[in-house]
């Protein structure tokens, strides 16, 4: 590589740790270094104490059980990855930002010495991730530098298979291979869903046991071969020979792609500027509250009108084409996770009423549906303006805006929750429909307090690079805070409850009604608060 | 139409607005000159109800932007420095929205006209993202325009805009206040304002230097004509004010 690109790897390097100190240096990032530090340490303990105590799955009840899994699913996983990353692909390869293109691409360099000056970012950028990763994984899951080696060459397997195969799509582009892709997408999934209810139509074995089993035949093995040796990685019980001699082939096959994605280079360096140049675009639009998912459309198809209601219905409106446009793709893979959330759970033998499965429904439901399901105040942060200059009442503003994301997570939720009522042994039809009658407002009261929060404290959606402690730091800080607010309303929600309980005698009907009635009724109150929150919001102060 | 009395901001202890006074009628147009910090914006953002005044009133059409936001926003159209449009909106999408925001019946002939004389006809159903600064631009103008509002707020208008851009925002300015809009532009582009104004208001540090008819302005400097008569006015009352402080 050349002498000045390493100069500025180097740079970048020690730019990055000079923002972190900083970032440390406030009161701000001591208190978010000290959350992050207190919910690393819950989760650590959390994960040293669960090997059997017989709440969890299978995958964490002991070294035994652990490995199988790695070795029955790990590779399996990677090919999952890598086939789909064939299928969906546009082109991904190595992304190059808008100022590296205006420096670097001007500059006395070959393709090939940015090509190298990317994969040691990647490298340094694998460094760091395998270090965040390792501490999390179970104690029992082997030594560190085992599994340290492991995750590392993992990643860097994973980001350059994902290159190799996104600079093939573009080099081949338009020929029998690209053309195939849809169909056996297709194909695959017909057959994948085939074998599942093959599996539960013979009671012969589960879905899971049938993977187990093709990933132990010759086939599979043979299909694997590239991926098994991860997975071995990760098993390797001393340092020699197992792990040497692993990590020796896991760079072998690295160093294979990067040798591939060398000589697919020359054939790709437009697409690659020209896919650099969409995905730095999409970036600055996420950072701007837009989607990850975000459509690259330049056109769409216009609605007409807008309805009025009362100064409501156009923030709506625009809400709802927001995301159809923007997360189309997000509500399609939840409304699926939500599908098969019933046969997946059968299939691992997860109970219902298992705590962890509780746990997750809820961190699903309170977390990762809304980071992602960004149709509301968050993503509109540079609109501000735009919104208070509108001849409509705040109130009005805010209810518009949590319409959208409340009626998409509470169909979500509910298509859950009916799947789980129909694969998942142990959910009682009454409990369903009790839980279902709640998702509304639950989520009223979810998206109002995520809103409330934000329009209180705003901040980016989207972390500076990696190890952004002040976004990790604020994003557990405020995760805890919500859940703190939403369970003190809940437990509101059931005391109303008893109080109808006792009242009537023992009428689980009312206790039923007054809990509802509590969560709609705070749940209602918030939209005022929030408006008042608008109100005070002030619009990014420019003083000209 | 516009009437702003002792009109004062402050953020924490900087005063960013220091009690001003102006008035701006019906078919006039206002020129809001100064340097940057002067507090050109932070009026405008005032005067649309998207920051609140610390002390004064503001008032559109007769109804105070404090006490009747509501009715105030319906009489005023605000242009922004930078426009955000929303990302996944097409062109007319925004003007579907602003006529629903604005209570705008039958509009869809409105925006035809307005889409046709900013040449955005092309462009009605491209998203926002995938718009040019100039297009951009374009689009919040014919946003601002679709509910004839009786007050209109420009903040540096030109900004992004072709040489065909800048003549037909001029000429639909022009148009506004023959109909009887009472507009404010904010600009550094002296010589827009000179050409454009009918009256004119320097701010320097927050502080109200002049404020006046055009004519009146550069007459009091010696100059009514010429390429630069504004130019030179603005520098010698900056350049006063400047002296007046020191």
């Amino acid at each position: 590589m050349d002498r000045a690109l390493a100069k500025l790897l180097y740079l970048r390097f020690r730019g990055g740790i000079r923002h972190r100190l900083r970032q440390l240096a406030s009161p701000r990032g001591v208190i978010f270094l000290v959350a992050i530090g207190a919910i690393a340490w819950l989760l650590l303990r959390t994960g040293t104490a669960s090997p059997g105590d017989g709440s969890g799955g299978a995958a964490l009840q002991g070294p035994n059980s652990l490995h199988k899994h790695v070795s029955d699913f790990m590779p399996l996983g990677l090919l999952g990855f890598t086939v789909f990353t064939a299928l969906v692909s546009k082109g991904r390869a190595f992304h190059f930002s808008p100022n590296e293109i205006n420096f670097l691409f001007t500059g006395p360099f070959t393709h090939r010495d940015l090509i190298a000056y990317k994969f040691c970012a990647y490298l340094a950028g694998a460094l760091l991730s395998a270090a965040i990763i390792v501490p999390f994984l179970p104690a029992h899951a082997g030594p560190a530098l085992v599994t340290f080696t492991g995750t590392f060459l993992t990643i860097v397997f994973i980001q350059l298979s994902s290159a190799a195969i996104g600079m093939f799509a573009q080099a081949y582009e338009g020929g029998w291979m690209a053309r195939a892709r849809r169909p056996a997408f297709v194909l695959g999934l017909a057959a994948m869903a085939a074998a599942v209810i093959y599996a539960q139509w013979t009671g012969y074995n589960n879905a899971l046991g049938m993977v187990a089993m093709f990933r132990q035949s010759w086939v599979g093995t043979i299909l694997l071969a590239p991926f098994i040796v991860f997975a071995k990685l990760f098993l390797a019980r001393d340092i020699y020979p197992d792990l040497a001699v692993w990590a020796a082939v896991a760079i072998v096959i690295n160093a294979a792609l990067l040798r591939v994605i060398f000589a697919l280079d020359a054939r790709t360096a437009d697409r690659s500027l020209l896919q650099s140049r969409r995905l730095s675009k999409r970036w600055s639009r996420i950072r701007q509250g837009g989607s990850l998912w975000a459509s690259d459309k330049t056109t769409g198809h216009s609605v007409r009108r807008a309805p009025n209601l009362g100064g409501l219905g156009p923030i709506a409106w625009r809400q709802a084409i927001n995301a159809v446009r923007n997360s189309g793709r997000v509500i399609a893979v939840f409304l699926a996770v939500a599908v098969i959330a019933g046969p997946i759970a059968t299939a691992a033998g997860i109970q219902s009423a298992d705590s962890r499965t509780i746990a997750g429904f809820y961190f699903f439901i309170a977390f990762i549906v809304p980071r992602t399901l960004v149709c509301d105040f968050r993503g509109d942060l540079n609109r501000m303006e735009t919104y208070k200059a509108l001849p409509v009442a705040p109130w009005r503003i805010c209810a518009g805006q949590l319409l959208v994301p409340v009626v998409l997570s509470s169909a979500i939720g509910l298509i859950m929750i009916l799947s789980t009522l129909f694969f998942l042994h142990g959910t009682g039809a009454r409990i369903a429909i009790a839980l279902a009658a709640f998702a509304l407002p639950f989520n009223l009261l979810l998206y109002g307090v995520e809103n409330l929060v934000f329009l209180l404290f705003p901040a980016k959606l989207v972390p500076v690079g990696r190890a952004d402690f002040e976004f990790i730091g604020r994003t557990m800080v405020e995760f805890a805070a919500k859940t703190i607010i939403i369970f003190s309303v809940l437990a509101a929600a059931v005391g109303a409850g008893l109080i109808g309980l006792s009242v009537s005698g023992r009428s689980w009907m009312l206790f039923g009604m007054a809990s509802w009635l509590t969560l709609v009724l705070i749940g209602s109150a918030i939209v005022p608060l929030m408006g008042s929150a608008f109100r005070r919001f002030t619009v990014e102060e420019t003083v000209e | 139409m516009i009437k702003v009395t002792n009109y004062s901001k402050r953020y924490g202890d900087f005063a960013a607005v220091k009690d001003i006074s102006f008035e701006v009628a019906g078919g006039e147009i206002l020129g809001l000159v100064g340097p940057n910090g002067a507090g050109k914006t932070t009026t405008l953002r005032a005067l649309c109800g998207v920051i609140a005044p610390t002390s004064g009133t503001l008032s559109i059409a007769g109804h105070d932007i404090v006490k009747e936001p509501i009715a105030a926003k319906r009489c005023l159209g605000y242009i922004p420095d930078d426009p955000r449009l929303f990302d996944t909106l097409t062109v007319w999408e925004h003007l579907a929205f602003t006529a629903a925001a604005y209570n705008v019946a039958d509009f869809e002939e409105s925006a035809e006209a307005l889409l046709q004389s900013f040449d955005l006809t092309k462009k009605r159903d491209t998203l926002a993202h995938d718009l040019s600064r100039g297009m951009r631009q374009k689009v919040a103008i014919a946003c601002a325009f679709l509910h004839e509002p009786q007050a209109i707020l420009f903040d540096e208008p030109l900004t992004g805009l072709d040489p065909r851009g800048i003549r037909g925002i001029q000429q639909s300015i022009r148009a506004r206040a023959r109909a009887g809009a009472a507009i404010i532009i904010s600009s550094h582009l002296l010589s827009l304002v000179e050409t454009l104004c009918t009256h004119v208001l320097v701010l320097n540090s927050g502080e109200c230097r002049r404020f006046g008819a055009m004519s009146e302005v550069l007459l009091d400097v010696g100059q009514t004509n010429g390429d630069s008569a504004l130019e030179a006015a603005f520098f010698s009352i900056t350049r006063d004010s400047e002296l007046e402080d020191a």
